[in-house]
């Protein structure tokens, strides 16, 4: 393969999916963690699949152009860039999407607990896709009437230790918190042999 | 995916038309979280086009950057900016690093170094 070098003492890439329901707070979310600002990438897809075309100008009943905001951490001791990626609102599309899902770690899936019905696609496209989530409840304005028990309950988790994380997704504490939470859940996967 | 069955299948096929023949380079798989590392300073030479100039200036050694936030900087889509930086690659300008594959993410080891990298943000 023409130009890939395997020994730079470079970083690799690796993503986080941050999934959830139009104006939940994803890209809030992720520029509370990201050394940089949040960058917005493009892409237009099609249902005849994406990877080859950009017809600029040829219009297809289908296609669509749908919008990912991301920012990145660089964890040098880990050898790793990490980048976080907001996934586009047009939930329909990510299934024709093979790139969005392809060598992601992970996701937190951010609820508002005023609308959760707009969560449910993300959880049931990470659940159907094996893809390991935590959920994060964004407390706007500081309130969450509910308990962690009860989000998990009307979330329907396929899973009942799916953590449940009450979070701001201004904070970034709270974020790396969540963030810390997906590893954990990452590591008690990876290694359930090792958990006696 | 059916992708044959679709009626857009026919006319994807323009893309060729459009691009020369080329669609990405052979072997070089780039996608969205592909790092992207120049090879060349950015005016190493003179003739090269502004737009990659450019490319070359915002990774530089060590500052790998993902094939994503190029497109972002760039102001263009994920398609054509993989397009681009596959030509890039073909003419050695850039090296490209894959995002760690399955059997490195599901280590345990480096899990918690990432983990124990991630608490000290």
């Amino acid at each position: 393969m023409p130009g890939y070098d395997t020994s730079a003492q470079e970083e690799s890439p690796v993503k986080i999916l941050i999934a959830g329901g139009f104006g939940v707070g994803k890209t809030t979310l992720v520029e509370a963690v990201s050394e940089i600002e949040p960058l917005r990438t493009e892409e237009r897809l099609t249902a005849a699949g994406i990877g080859v075309d950009d017809l600029d100008g040829i219009e297809f009943k289908t296609a669509t152009t749908v919008a990912m905001d991301f920012g990145r951490i660089t964890l040098s001791d880990a050898g790793v860039v990490l980048y976080l990626f907001g996934t586009p609102g047009q939930e329909r599309f990510w299934f024709m999407w093979d790139d969005l899902l392809a060598g992601a770690l992970g996701a937190i899936v951010l609820v508002d607990t005023r609308r959760l019905d707009r969560s449910f696609p993300a959880i049931d496209f990470f659940e159907s896709r094996g893809l390991p989530f935590v959920i994060g409840a964004n407390c706007f304005d500081g309130e969450q009437p509910y308990t962690a028990e009860q989000i998990r309950t009307a979330l329907h988790l396929g899973d009942p230790d799916t953590p449940v994380l009450m979070l701001d997704a201004r904070s970034r504490e709270d974020v790396r918190g969540a963030l810390l939470s997906l590893l954990d859940l990452l590591i008690a996967g990876a290694a359930p042999a090792a958990s006696a | 995916m059916t992708a044959g069955q679709q009626p857009g299948r026919g006319r994807r096929a323009r893309l060729y038309a459009l691009t020369d023949g080329r669609t990405t380079a052979p072997g070089a798989a780039l996608t969205m979280d592909t790092l992207i590392t120049a090879r060349v300073a950015p005016d190493a030479d003179g003739s090269l086009p502004t737009e990659w100039q450019a490319i070359l200036g915002m990774c530089q050694p060590p500052n790998g950057r993902a094939v994503a936030e190029i497109a972002a900087r760039m102001h263009m889509r994920l398609t054509p900016m993989v397009l681009l930086l596959s030509e890039l690659v073909e003419r050695g300008l850039i090296q490209h690093r894959p995002p760690l594959q399955a059997n490195e993410t599901s280590n345990v080891h480096l899990l918690m170094k990432i983990r124990d990298n991630l608490a000290r943000i």
